[in-house]
């Protein structure tokens, strides 16, 4: 806790600045970010640049075609038509620039203050943006324009006002967002002040969406100024591509090339903006990816390794005796800096009526094992095996469609957070329902029945009550046994759950593990449980693996390994969990102590 | 995931073959007789006393008889008045009507209800101008109704033929309907059941009416399109047969073989409403003015942003017609040196400020008018306006940028232009003038052709007074599809349906 | 359920009272005067102050606003000071007009856009999720008539599958509306699909990763079944962009509305903001936010019963 108070705080400047270095490694980004400084540039030298004064009329370049000494021709009121695109930019840049402020001014400060103190502030300026969001904007803008005799100025700040919302509610995500993080409480028993945490904490928070939001917003706005003045509505006060295209729009009959350049001009840089914001929108999007996965894929340093380590653990029983056998499996999974091994060659078996225990600590690929074992791997993982058998017969070789066919028939399988493992979009019932009539071909009655009979038998006395319920209506305790009930309703040979009491209270847990227990020995199924917890194996298991970064460094019968320990890390491992610890972050904690115990 | 794909293209599919189906099976419908008309702005309203001569013809020239209709050359000729008289003083115009007709609603057209028309166009917001100086409208007989005027008015039967004189049913015109529910006697009846208001307006031909002949269409369908690239690919597709033009396209007309109608229609160029520069000293004194009119090239503005759709000439009396005078043409030649020195004689060599008026619609003069005052020294300030502002504000700056509509008729013309105060010309000032008085009393005091030669000479004196700063005018254009024949009329914005004809 | 409701429609209440008095403070404020917009070229003085009795203008404005508001309050929104109609017929002629336009644009976007966005969903390297993220920066960055345009001289005049430009009531003949509504529907459309697209793939992909398709899947349900569930908690992420489209188009179909000349209320808006018609404009900006209204309103309850979890927070 104090570690991460500590930390935390630095961390996202890192990542900001490693998100701007990231975004000059995309060709894409950096072009268009070339494209739209050129624009700026162009814009903001125009008088050097342009070669003749944007305002000169010569009568006799009216709808000129492109020369030498005029290089895009001349318009309908025959005026340099590369001059006046020059000056444009300026236009365009200027306006856009004023609706991001005004965007920025108002929605930034107003969300992120909603998101940070919540409350009746949050519900006023939320209701506020709705409002606003639900204005015709158009009428306004045009009783706007008839209003000021169509001010650029007045018109863009308008637009800003309509684009506030948009701001609003990022700023206010985020915002809400970094309120729940530790380090803000941290920094507020720290003694901060409101004033600097939003500062040193919000602000920095909301930079890169907001940058994104202002690339949309740039490009929403200078469309809105060629829209404006296609309806008339504008002034011809200075030179403005919008003004232009509407020029050309006029003659594109006769002279396409006078609406060509400025929408070319316009297109190009609306296009540069869309691709500088997509492209930092995947950069943002993919800087929280590792932090997802690290979970299982812990650290780049893995991917370094060069040698392919020979398989690790044994296999035990012959293939036709195991329920479940995993001989050298490797998973890879692809990411942004490169592919990185998770498993990196584990043998396993497990037979009818044993329970196996896979111990290990987050990240050391004791669930992308059993993922790979089950197909149920992500998308961007990949596994490699000598050879996966289940129930004695080899599912490597099987179609994707065969290998389907095992699960939720042969192959039960119980997550391990209860409560992001039910679809909260539908009931309880039909969940247990859906599989019983889509896999084992129930009709509706006798799937109800059957839902019913296995809800009571995992304990759950008013099954009724409970299939009609939402899985946010009930407790995760409650919500486990439904998952449980769900695993072992088609009767698998082999069930799988993956650290099935770690997010449980303790005393659930207990009875959640006697339930599994019994439920094994009931229908004779092999269990194979993913854990932390060496209490946990303790108290069900028959053997276990300990798995540490990918391998197996230990395997054995839970008497063996508990007595005598070959592993120094097992014996740490065996040791830290005998401590009060039970809370998934305690265990990572201790086994992290272990490690480095071990190892230094 | 294929069955969602499947459905969603079997639906666009679906959507697209109805559709098309549908069309093919419209146009076989249609008969060969029917009209459809492209023009720019919606009917402004049904009701003839509100209604705009501008825009509105095509729509109530179908439902509606006029009194008195217009020629081709803009003379007044015979309509459910089949004569006229004026008492000798001019004071007393005497119209014998037309027998046998009657309004759609079966309503008999007689002199009672001349009558009820003419006191409700009089009171019209819109149409009342034109009976401003009537002061009573009385039946004599059955078939005779006069009208006494205050004073002499010699543009009143030209206004009335232009689209000031559609007579309606009494008995609409009682129920205070005719906004909603048009009721006339015209040459066709409103079918609203095919029409779709604001998109499209179809008229059915009715079985009788006194003047067939001039009416050869069968149904006659208005469509406004107010976007002139939209009324082009309309004419492309073959969903118009006539259409509101835009000089720019007059080329691509022609190659797509259409007949091009065009005669002048406005006169663009800088109107002076402080001639006598009690707000811009400046523009009181004549030489300003007339500099300021050496300084403008008409002609090649006219080629330039008036696509050549036009005739470069200083006068507000419409080209080709009885007081349009060519020799006129040359007299503020463009000379900016002479304009310089016309400059500096009068005091100002160095040019003044103004403050110029300025909306979307004139943006494309504005940057020659700016190029070209700069040239005197004159330094523009531009104040931005809505279009509707610029209407209502425009003529209280000393001079702006104007495209002012013109009329065929003269003593309609001397009228709206020089002597009665109008939006544009707030300030008529004949009085500041004496020479421009004298000529006024001329050709008020002449009558009908005679007044024609008093006119010459006044248009020649408001000229040499640099009365305003004509550049040139500009055309209305009209496309027909072959068969098709417009004849554009000089003071209406559109032509009425008796000037569209098979041929 | 009726609680939420009832705090629904107050809400709703609430803000359209709000927008409406705020649009009509502002456009008093910068239109003021609008006679001689009204009366032509040819008006005169007398004949102006006469208009601006009529119009009741001569009174102050807190009056007028009483005055406006409390008719309002009946559905009477007064009369158009362009041909003094009934400001609630003219509305309710061109409501239909653009609520044709804008429903079937929805429709499309939303088949259309929830194919391609499960499609791309389901592969979010494949060729299509490229296409599909170029097609949304080419539609963001061209101008608005453009896509109009290109549709009208290919499909309606070079082959002449469409009308150019008009509108056929539905009541007069379904298929020669459908006919005339295509265009613009599909204009309209094109940009609405890729955003529903793109919203609908990054929530596949974001629900994707959530530990409940794994543990679905692992219960043998076969994929299409599982993409329903991801869909499921897909939707309402895009369904909330829909909506916000829906209203956006409202207000932007004027460009489309121009190009093929639909009498909708957007080019209404155009044409009365030209010529100063208050009234006129009043009343497009209540009957927007009662559609933006009922809009959200429906949204919401759609919401609540794709994850009733919403409906109790």
């Amino acid at each position: 806790m104090t570690d991460a108070a500590l930390r935390a705080p630095g961390a996202p400047v890192r990542a900001e600045l490693s998100l701007w270095r990231r975004f000059l490694h995309r060709p894409l980004g950096v072009t268009a970010l070339a494209v739209l400084l050129l624009v700026v540039l162009t814009g903001l030298f125009a008088p050097l640049l342009a070669p003749h004064d944007p305002n000169l009329v010569d009568f006799t370049l009216t709808q000129a075609p492109p020369g030498a000494e005029h290089l895009m021709g001349g318009d309908s009121a025959g005026r340099d038509i590369f001059s006046r695109l020059l000056y444009g930019a300026r236009t365009t840049v200027y306006g856009a620039a004023i609706a991001c402020l005004v965007g920025v001014g108002i929605g930034v400060p107003a969300g992120v203050a909603a998101g940070y103190f919540g409350g009746a502030a949050d519900r006023i300026c939320s209701w506020i943006s709705d409002a606003v969001q639900s204005v015709p904007g158009m009428i306004v803008l045009l009783i706007v324009a008839a209003g000021t005799g169509a001010d650029f100025t007045v018109l863009m700040v308008t637009v800003g006002v309509f684009m506030t919302p948009g701001y609003y509610r990022i700023s206010r995500s985020r915002a809400l967002a970094v309120r729940r993080e530790p380090y803000v409480d941290a920094a507020r028993v720290a003694g901060l002040t409101h004033a600097r945490i939003l500062h040193a904490h919000m602000l920095r928070a909301v930079h890169a969406p907001v940058i994104i939001q202002s690339a949309l917003t740039a490009g929403v706005a200078m469309g809105m100024q060629t829209g404006l003045q296609f309806l008339g509505v504008g002034t011809a006060s200075a030179p403005d591509w919008g003004q232009m295209m509407n020029d050309g729009f006029r003659t594109m009959g006769t002279h396409p090339l006078i609406l060509l350049w400025p929408s070319l001009a316009l297109g190009i840089t609306i296009a540069a903006l869309a691709f500088i914001g997509s492209t930092l929108a995947d950069l943002v999007s993919v800087r929280t990816e590792p932090a997802r996965r690290r979970r299982t894929a812990p650290a780049g340093r893995h991917a370094v390794d060069a040698e392919t380590p020979a398989s690790s653990g044994a296999l035990v029983h012959t293939v036709e005796r195991s329920a479940l056998r995993i001989d050298n499996l490797r998973v890879t999974y692809a990411t942004a800096h490169g592919d990185k091994e998770v498993v990196r060659g584990v043998c396993l078996d497990v037979a009818p009526g044993e329970v196996l225990g896979i111990v290990g600590e987050s990240g050391s690929g004791k669930s992308q094992t059993m993922f790979s074992a089950l197909d149920l791997l992500s998308q961007d993982g990949r596994s490699s095996a000598d050879g996966i058998w289940i129930g004695g017969r080899e599912a490597g070789g099987l179609s994707r469609a065969e290998r389907h066919a095992l699960l939720g028939t042969r192959v039960g399988y119980v997550p391990q957070e209860p409560m992001s493992n039910l679809d909260p979009c539908y009931t309880i019932g039909h969940q247990l329902v859906e599989p019983l009539r889509a896999v084992h071909k129930l009709t509706k009655a006798q799937a109800r029945d059957r839902a019913r009979e296995v809800l009571l038998r995992v304990g759950i006395t008013d099954p009724d009550r409970v299939m009609a319920s939402y899985p946010h209506h009930v407790s995760g305790g409650m919500a486990q046994r439904v998952l449980i009930a769900g695993a072992v309703a088609g009767k698998p040979d082999l069930l799988v759950a993956d650290e099935p009491t770690t997010a449980l209270d303790v005393t659930v847990q207990a009875e959640v593990l006697e339930l599994l227990r019994e439920l094994q020995q009931e229908y004779g199924m092999a269990l194979v449980i993913v854990t932390h917890n060496f209490g946990v194996v303790a108290d069900i298991c028959d053997r276990v693996v300990v798995m540490k970064d990918g391998r197996i460094i230990e395997s054995g019968t839970v008497g063996q390994i508990f007595a005598e320990p070959a592993d120094p890390y097992t014996a740490e491992l065996i040791h830290a969990s005998q401590d009060d610890s039970e809370s998934r972050d305690d265990l990572d904690a201790a086994w992290h102590e272990a490690g480095q115990k071990v190892h230094t | 995931m294929k069955r969602i794909w499947r459905a969603s293209l079997v639906a666009v599919v679906a959507l697209a073959m109805a559709a098309c189906t549908n069309t093919a099976s419209t146009s076989d419908s249609d008969t060969p007789e029917d009209i459809k008309i492209g023009t720019l702005l919606d009917v402004t309203s049904w009701d003839p006393a509100q209604a705009d001569i501008g825009f509105d013809g095509p729509y109530l020239s179908a439902l509606y008889d006029p009194l008195i209709a217009l020629d081709d050359m803009s003379q007044p000729i015979p309509a459910l008045a089949e004569s006229w008289t004026y008492s000798k003083d001019r004071r007393t115009l005497t119209l014998e009507l037309r027998s046998g007709v009657k309004f759609s609603d079966g309503a008999v057209f007689d002199a009672d209800a001349a009558v009820q028309n003419l006191e409700h166009l009089k009171a019209g917001v819109r149409s009342g101008q034109t009976y401003a100086n009537v002061t009573g409208i009385k039946k004599v007989d059955e078939d005779t109704v006069t009208l006494q005027l205050k004073k002499k008015d010699d543009a009143l039967l030209y206004y009335m033929g232009l689209g000031r004189s559609w007579m309606a049913s009494p008995t609409a015109i009682k129920a205070k309907s005719l906004a909603t529910a048009p009721v006339g006697s015209g040459p066709y009846t409103y079918d609203k059941g095919k029409s779709s208001p604001g998109s499209e307006y179809v008229f059915t031909k009715k079985s009788e009416h006194w003047d067939k002949r001039t009416y050869p269409f069968g149904a006659v369908h208005v469509l406004p399109i107010a976007d002139p690239t939209a009324s082009f690919n309309a004419m492309l597709s073959g969903q118009l047969d006539i259409a509101y033009a835009n000089a720019t396209d007059i080329p691509r007309a022609k190659q797509q073989g259409w007949n091009v109608a065009s005669d002048v229609a406005t006169w663009v160029g800088i109107q002076f409403t402080d001639r006598t520069g009690k707000e811009l000293k400046p523009l009181g004194d004549i030489r300003v003015r007339r500099a300021i009119n050496h300084a403008f090239d008409g002609a090649a503005m006219l080629k330039s942003v008036g696509q050549g759709a036009g005739s470069a000439t200083n006068q507000v009396f419409p080209v080709g017609r009885g007081v349009y005078d060519q020799s006129l043409d040359d007299r503020y030649a463009f000379d900016m040196d002479k304009a310089r020195k016309l400059m500096a004689e009068a005091g100002y060599p160095d040019g003044f400020e103004v403050t110029m008026p300025m909306s979307s619609i004139f943006q494309p003069w504005q940057p020659s008018v700016q190029q070209t005052l700069g040239k005197l020294g004159i330094k523009v300030t531009w104040k931005n306006l809505s279009p509707a502002d610029y209407q209502k504000n425009a003529a209280t700056y000393p001079m702006f940028v104007a495209v002012l509509a013109m009329d065929s008729n003269p003593a309609a013309s001397v009228d709206s232009q020089i002597t009665s105060q109008q939006w544009f010309n707030p300030n008529p000032s004949v009085e500041d003038f004496p020479t421009v008085k004298e000529l006024v009393g001329k050709v008020e005091a002449a009558t009908g052709e005679a007044q024609v030669p008093p006119i010459r000479d006044l248009n020649e004196e408001i000229i040499e007074q640099a009365w305003n700063n004509v550049w040139y005018q500009a055309n209305n254009t009209y496309f027909s599809v072959k068969g098709i024949k417009v004849t554009p009329i000089t003071g209406m914005m559109y032509p009425t349906l008796r000037f569209i004809q098979a041929g | 359920m009726i609680r939420f409701t009832i705090r629904r429609l107050l809400s709703g209440i609430v803000l359209l009272l709000v927008v409406t008095s705020a649009t009509f403070f502002l456009a008093h404020l910068a239109i003021g005067d609008p006679t001689a917009g009204l009366l032509g070229n040819n008006a005169t003085p007398a004949q102006r102050a006469a208009l601006h009795e009529r119009l009741g203008l001569d009174r102050p404005i807190l009056a007028q606003y009483w005055d406006w508001f409390s008719h309002a309050l009946s559905g009477d929104f007064g009369t158009s000071w362009r041909n003094f109609q009934p400001v609630s017929d003219q509305i309710a002629l061109r409501v239909p007009v653009t609520l044709s336009v804008v429903v079937s644009a929805t429709l499309l976007a939303a088949v259309v856009g929830t194919a391609v966005g499960i499609t791309t969903g389901l592969r979010p390297g494949g060729h299509l999720a490229h296409v599909l993220k170029l097609a949304s920066v080419v539609l963001f960055a061209l101008p608005g008539f453009w896509v109009s345009l290109v549709l009208v001289m290919t499909f309606a005049v070079r082959l002449k599958w469409f009308p150019a430009v008009g509108y056929v009531p539905l009541t007069q003949s379904p298929s020669a509306w459908l006919s005339s509504i295509t265009l613009p529907s599909v204009a309209l459309a094109l940009a609405a699909i890729v955003m529903i697209a793109e919203q609908l793939r990054n929530g596949f992909v974001e629900v994707n990763r959530q530990d409940f398709v794994r543990t679905l899947r692992a219960r043998g349900l076969s994929s299409r079944r599982v993409t329903l569930h991801v869909l499921r908690n897909a939707s309402p992420a895009a369904l909330t962009v829909l909506a916000v489209m829906f209203v956006g188009l409202l207000g932007g179909a004027i460009v489309v509305e121009i190009i093929f000349n639909l009498p909708g209320i957007g080019s209404l808006t155009q044409s009365a903001s030209q010529i100063g018609d208050i009234p006129i404009l009043l009343g497009l900006t209540a009957v927007t936010v009662v559609f933006v209204v009922l809009i959200n309103f429906l949204l919401d309850l759609v919401l609540g019963w794709i994850n009733p979890k919403v409906r109790e927070i």
